[in-house]
């Protein structure tokens, strides 16, 4: 009796912990849920990605496969970039060399800093950071703020202010690395951070915030109107680290992700796609406060 | 308040917290206790202090400043190990207490304490045990551990000590509070007992 209750704990412990549906098999054949509207502005995300190992790699080569249904121009990385020594070699092992084929395409980076990052990425060219810690840069109708959540001062919270207040851009993202809402484990939201910044999202109308540090996959109920997105698993990955709560609008922790996101008028469509190349969110986020709930596609 | 002359020379960058704090204005300090005039005088102290070490990094980096971007991570990594180099070289003799000597210490020990109390001090100190705390040896003029990550800083912890020229940062390592030039990646001068454990 106690050899089989031995041999079902087993079982269920391996059935727990394996990784994601789909770990070892071949690659799902790519499915694009985004409509590929005209004129639209298109990029993909990617966190805490930086560790140079087999899961990066292969998220990368789905980010690849996936270009070439939804030719994104850009990618924005949401900290941790570079994992441990951020020599010359470590550079070209942890970004260069696994991004090589989207960097020869010319797809652009623009990095936020993670707390593994050596602040001195600001001034590595590919990040696209203009030698800042915090900076904006504006793609068609979307205008793009990017934080430095590692150490949010006076005068970096008085700039994000002024930035936001002299913005006329109608769809306004912000990211950065630490999440203001997470139901990771590990992590969990940084509150004080969230009741230093959010009221300016709010004032200012926000309507999509992404982050990472937490090595799973969430997409949150909006809050206060603004939908958060944790994207802290193209490299890294924390499995079954997630305590999904009424607020987690969609998890996912047993494999390493992506997201793209495409903006057109009034609508962001976004996809989540993992290294195995499954969809494992989809939706809709619409520009106006009153009607900002995400709606999931899947 | 302060002029804009002032604001833009180095002093500017703590007199307005301690006058600020010390008006009971709403500031960032809203919610401190005013900072005495005994504590405002030792912290001109440490802006003094701080503005001499700029005195010495000015002379170490100028010349050598990373102006634009560059596609060259050895570049970096090189005005990186240089300007440590030089740094270091010009504080051949520093030592742990010379920016936050006693005195200073204590001031911060006492805004930290303050910035722990209440709401935001709760929140305060649940962000820094979700900022992947560490541990490590500090000595001045060491480098930070690449390999090591480096714990966030609440914004409630900021809100309350003094600003920084944007070269340097405040961090906090086990219980200690470090001093840190980003650029250089350099431990410039640190305290014990800034963070009381809970």
């Amino acid at each position: 009796m106690r050899r089989i209750i031995v041999i079902v704990w087993i079982s269920v412990f391996v059935v727990l912990h394996s990784q994601a549906p789909g770990a070892g098999a071949a690659p799902a054949a790519p499915n694009l849920t985004l409509p590929l509207i005209q004129n639209s502005v298109r990029f993909a995300v990617i966190g805490d990605m930086g560790t140079g190992k087999k899961p990066q790699y292969e998220v990368a080569e789905q980010m690849v496969e996936y270009r070439k249904l939804f030719p994104y121009d850009f990618v924005i990385t949401l900290g941790d970039n570079i994992y441990g020594s951020q020599s010359a070699a470590e550079m070209k092992t942890k970004f260069e060399d696994p991004y090589q084929a989207l960097l020869s395409a010319g797809v652009l980076f623009y990095a936020s800093i993670g707390n593994h990052d050596n602040g001195n990425q600001r001034l590595y060219k590919p990040f696209n950071m203009g030698g800042k810690r915090y900076y904006t840069f504006k793609k068609g109708k979307v205008e793009f703020f990017v934080l430095d959540s590692n150490y949010m001062d006076r005068t970096q919270t008085q700039w994000l202010e002024e930035q936001l207040s002299g913005s006329t851009a109608p769809w306004k993202i912000c990211y950065f690395h630490h999440p203001l809402y997470s139901h990771g484990r590990f992590h969990g939201p940084d509150t004080d951070l969230r009741t230093t910044i959010e009221p300016l999202f709010q004032k200012y109308k926000v309507q999509v915030v992404f982050s990472g540090h937490e090595h799973v996959y969430e997409r949150l109920v909006p809050q206060h109107g603004i939908t958060y997105f944790v994207l802290g698993n193209s490299g890294e990955l924390r499995p079954h680290n997630l305590s999904p709560s009424p607020d987690t609008a969609k998890g996912f922790d047993t494999d390493q992700t992506f997201g793209m996101v495409e903006v057109a008028d009034d609508e962001l469509y976004f996809q989540i796609v993992s290294r195995h190349g499954v969809t494992v969110d989809s939706g809709t986020v619409n520009r106006q406060p009153k009607a900002a709930a995400a709606s999931a596609g899947l | 308040m302060p002029s804009m002359s002032i604001r833009n020379g180095f002093l500017g960058y703590l007199l307005p917290a301690v006058v600020l704090a010390s008006a009971g204005s709403a500031s960032a300090f809203q919610g401190s206790p005013p900072v005495a005039n005994a504590d405002a005088k030792i912290l001109a102290d440490f802006n003094s202090r701080v503005g001499e070490y700029m005195k010495v990094r000015k002379k170490a980096g100028e010349s050598r400043k990373l102006k634009k971007p560059v596609d060259s991570q050895a570049s970096i990594n090189r005005h990186q190990q240089i300007l440590a180099h030089e740094i270091r070289e010009e504080r051949e003799k520093a030592r742990q207490g010379d920016i936050f000597t006693p005195e200073i210490a204590d001031v911060f020990r006492r805004l930290i304490a303050q910035a722990s109390q209440g709401s935001k001090g709760v929140q305060m100190k649940q962000s820094l045990k979700h900022a992947e705390p560490v541990n490590l040896v500090l000595k001045v003029n060491r480098a930070y551990p690449e390999e090591l990550p480096l714990q966030s800083s609440p914004p409630t912890l900021l809100a309350n000590l003094p600003a920084l020229p944007k070269e340097l940062d405040f961090r906090v390592v086990g219980s200690n509070l470090i001093l840190r030039d980003r650029e250089a990646n350099l431990i410039i001068d640190f305290f014990d007992q800034a963070i009381k454990k809970p």
